[in-house]
């Protein structure tokens, strides 16, 4: 009976867990979403359809969504041709070095994504080490602007999910068995022909894995978007993000929560069927 | 015509080990050799050395007097079957087999064909299709022979290729590796821990231990008359028993053994040397009376094809005979004599052996 009584204190602690931090929040947030907003109750009033009328009809919300998708599938496709050559580097290196390189390759976790962004600015800025040292070189005459628009949010987004598609990515490579690399090389393939035929196709589940996270984590970051993007670039989290603090309406802000939440909810289930198919074969 | 394979003082270590410690091998052309060893003893290391997949430290690889030390694997045109075969999983049996042609740039109708053709060859012509996943551990293995053989390689490595087969496929891959051996005419690399498929199988049988060759022979030489105490109990059991050298008088040995004399042929012995003679427990006889070794049998088991008959020496020690199981009867605290007919036995002196 005691022992009864330690399972279900094992499963039961995990499920207050789950209702107090994220299911609570989440029907909260539902219920707020879908309420009328009025002016002076942030928190809205009885059940309507309106901000959701509001979303799809005024086309600021349609181009928002469409920039915040943008600057998440170019994050991921940053992230993937930069990520991929280093994981295979991290995985296969026989150097003692390997741990620090690791560590390198994480650092950015570790430091305040506040402080990142900051790094960034100061590194972008048109007077900052890139355009100066574009400039020195000759190769621009005047300072390209990188900060305060997409590009500034992608290349600082970039940097604080990198991490997440190396380790994503690592994690397919250890698992692949170096006999099969070996196998190619017997038969004659030369080592790029190994990685196109063995190594690429079947590291795809976890390139595949590694989109998906970098996509979702992308399009729902609001300090990096913020702060690069200097509140001229509208992503949908700095638009619900300005609703909770300086517009006050709440619910109007969860109405934008939940749309984002559908909307990277919808694409990663189309973007999981599509992947299925394909992957099954390598993964059998 | 069919390639050898020379190894020049060929060593290879990982760290404070040396996996493979100065070996020199020559592999005649044709010839199918195993490399038979305990575990850990370097076996792949020297597969592996011989594939090109590691490079040794020191020392020279020649294919056909050509030095391949420096060639990277995918030039060196050899067949390599791994122990859990490495297949391609993302690729169909087709594609697999296919796939060195692919790489060499056999056009694609000319592929396909010689794909078929090596897996007609292995004895496996419909799961063209199929997954390798989908396939039983011994259709894996043909298919790893064949898209081993389909490049028509200068020669064939195995590293334990039947290991994870059960015990009667590995029997009938066994034999079914051999005639395509022999059909082929290519030189074969067998790496094995199981010393009955080694002695089956080969030609010549490398013994290594601690990445050294222990002994490099037939089946018959390193079955028969081993060199040390090790390969005489790493191939199948033995019986060890001490002596001393009583005399020597033209190049015969007079070994004293508990209570008995018996001559061996002996080419550097000394009177008053201490020696161990291997003796298989089949080459064991039994004699209710006579001469020989006095002694009790102490214990008889049955195992339907063989008796074992335990033997204890009057004068100390425990042996055991394999004997026909209709042979005797004898019957457990019955007084007998043990011997031998000459040339069963054979001397490995002592002191050559750290074992
Ligand atoms: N890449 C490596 N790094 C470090 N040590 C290694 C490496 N490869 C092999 N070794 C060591 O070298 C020794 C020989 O290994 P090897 O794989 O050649 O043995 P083996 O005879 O094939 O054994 P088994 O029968 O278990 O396959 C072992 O002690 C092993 O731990
Ligand atoms: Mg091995």
């Amino acid at each position: 009976m005691r022992r009864n009584w330690l399972a279900w204190a094992w499963l039961g602690l995990p499920i207050l867990y789950f209702c107090l931090l994220f299911a609570v929040p989440l029907i909260d947030l539902l219920r707020m979403g879908f309420s009328k907003p009025l002016p002076q109750r942030i928190t809205g009033g009885d059940f309507s359809l309106d901000n959701f009328v509001e979303i799809f009809t005024n086309p600021l919300y349609r181009d928002t969504l469409w920039v915040t998708i943008r600057i998440g599938a170019t994050v991921a496709l940053a992230t993937l041709l930069l990520g991929y050559p280093l994981a295979l580097f991290l995985a296969r290196t026989q150097s003692r070095a390997k741990g620090f390189l690791l560590f390198l390759t994480l650092s950015p976790i570790f430091i305040s994504v506040v402080v990142r962004a900051y790094g960034w600015i100061v590194l972008l800025s048109n007077k900052g080490l890139v355009n100066s040292a574009l400039m020195q070189l000759g190769l621009i005459t005047r300072p390209v602007r990188l900060i305060f628009n997409e590009t500034g949010i992608v290349i600082a987004t970039t940097h604080v999910l990198l991490p997440f598609m190396v380790l994503a990515i690592m994690g397919s490579l250890q698992s692949l068995d170096i006999a099969l690399e070996d196998a190619a090389a017997s038969l004659g393939a030369r080592r790029w022909q190994v990685l196109r035929d063995v190594v690429i196709p079947l590291s795809l589940p976890g390139v595949a894995a590694g989109v998906m996270l970098v996509f979702i984590l992308g399009v729902s970051s609001f300090v990096t978007p913020i702060l690069l993007g200097g509140q001229v670039v509208l992503t949908m989290p700095v638009l619900a993000l300005q609703q909770f603090t300086t517009a006050f309406n709440w619910a109007f802000g969860s109405a934008i929560t939940l749309f984002l939440l559908a909307a990277v909810l919808g694409i990663t289930i189309a973007y999981d069927r599509l992947l299925q198919g394909r992957l099954a074969r390598g993964a059998a | 015509m069919a390639t050898n394979l020379v190894l020049e003082k060929v060593s290879r270590g990982f760290g404070q080990l040396t996996a493979v410690n100065n070996i020199d091998l020559h592999v005649q052309p044709g010839e199918f050799l195993a490399l038979l060893g305990p575990s850990g003893c370097g076996k792949t290391t020297m597969l592996r050395l011989i594939a090109g997949f590691l490079s040794p430290d020191s020392g020279r690889i020649l294919c056909d007097g050509e030095d391949i030390t420096k060639l990277p694997p995918y030039r060196r045109k050899l067949g390599v079957v791994f122990q859990n075969y490495a297949l391609f999983p993302h690729m169909t049996v087709l594609e697999n087999v296919g796939y060195g042609l692919k790489v060499a740039g056999v056009p694609r109708v000319e592929a396909t064909s010689r794909a078929r053709a090596a897996l007609a060859r292995v004895g496996l012509t419909t799961q063209d299709d199929r997954f390798p996943a989908q396939l039983s551990g011994g259709q894996q293995q043909r298919v790893a022979l064949a898209r081993a053989l389909v490049i028509e390689p200068r020669l064939l490595l195995l590293d334990e290729p039947l290991s994870a087969l059960d015990k009667s496929l590995r029997e009938e891959m066994q034999v079914e590796l051999r005639q395509l051996q022999q059909r082929l005419g290519i030189t074969t690399i067998f790496v094995t821990h199981d010393q009955e498929e080694a002695l089956t199988l080969s030609d010549r049988v490398a013994v290594m231990r601690a990445g050294r060759i222990e002994q490099l022979g037939t089946p018959r030489e390193v079955y028969d008359t081993p060199v040390n105490s090790f390969v005489a109990t790493f191939l199948g059991t033995t019986n060890l028993l001490d002596g001393t050298v009583a005399a020597v008088a033209d190049g015969v040995a007079s070994v004293r053994i508990a209570n008995a004399e018996f001559p061996f042929p002996a080419a550097s012995f000394r009177p008053g040397q201490a020696v161990q003679v291997t003796l298989r427990p089949e080459n064991v006889s039994l004699a209710s009376s006579g001469s020989g070794i006095a002694g009790t049998i102490s214990d008889v088991l049955f195992q339907g094809h063989r008796l074992i008959v335990l033997f204890e020496a009057e004068a100390g020690g425990e042996w055991r005979a394999f004997c026909p199981p209709n042979s005797g009867p004898w019957h457990k605290g019955e007084p007998v004599w043990m011997g031998w007919t000459e040339g069963a036995a054979a001397i490995i002196s002592k002191g050559d052996d750290d074992a």
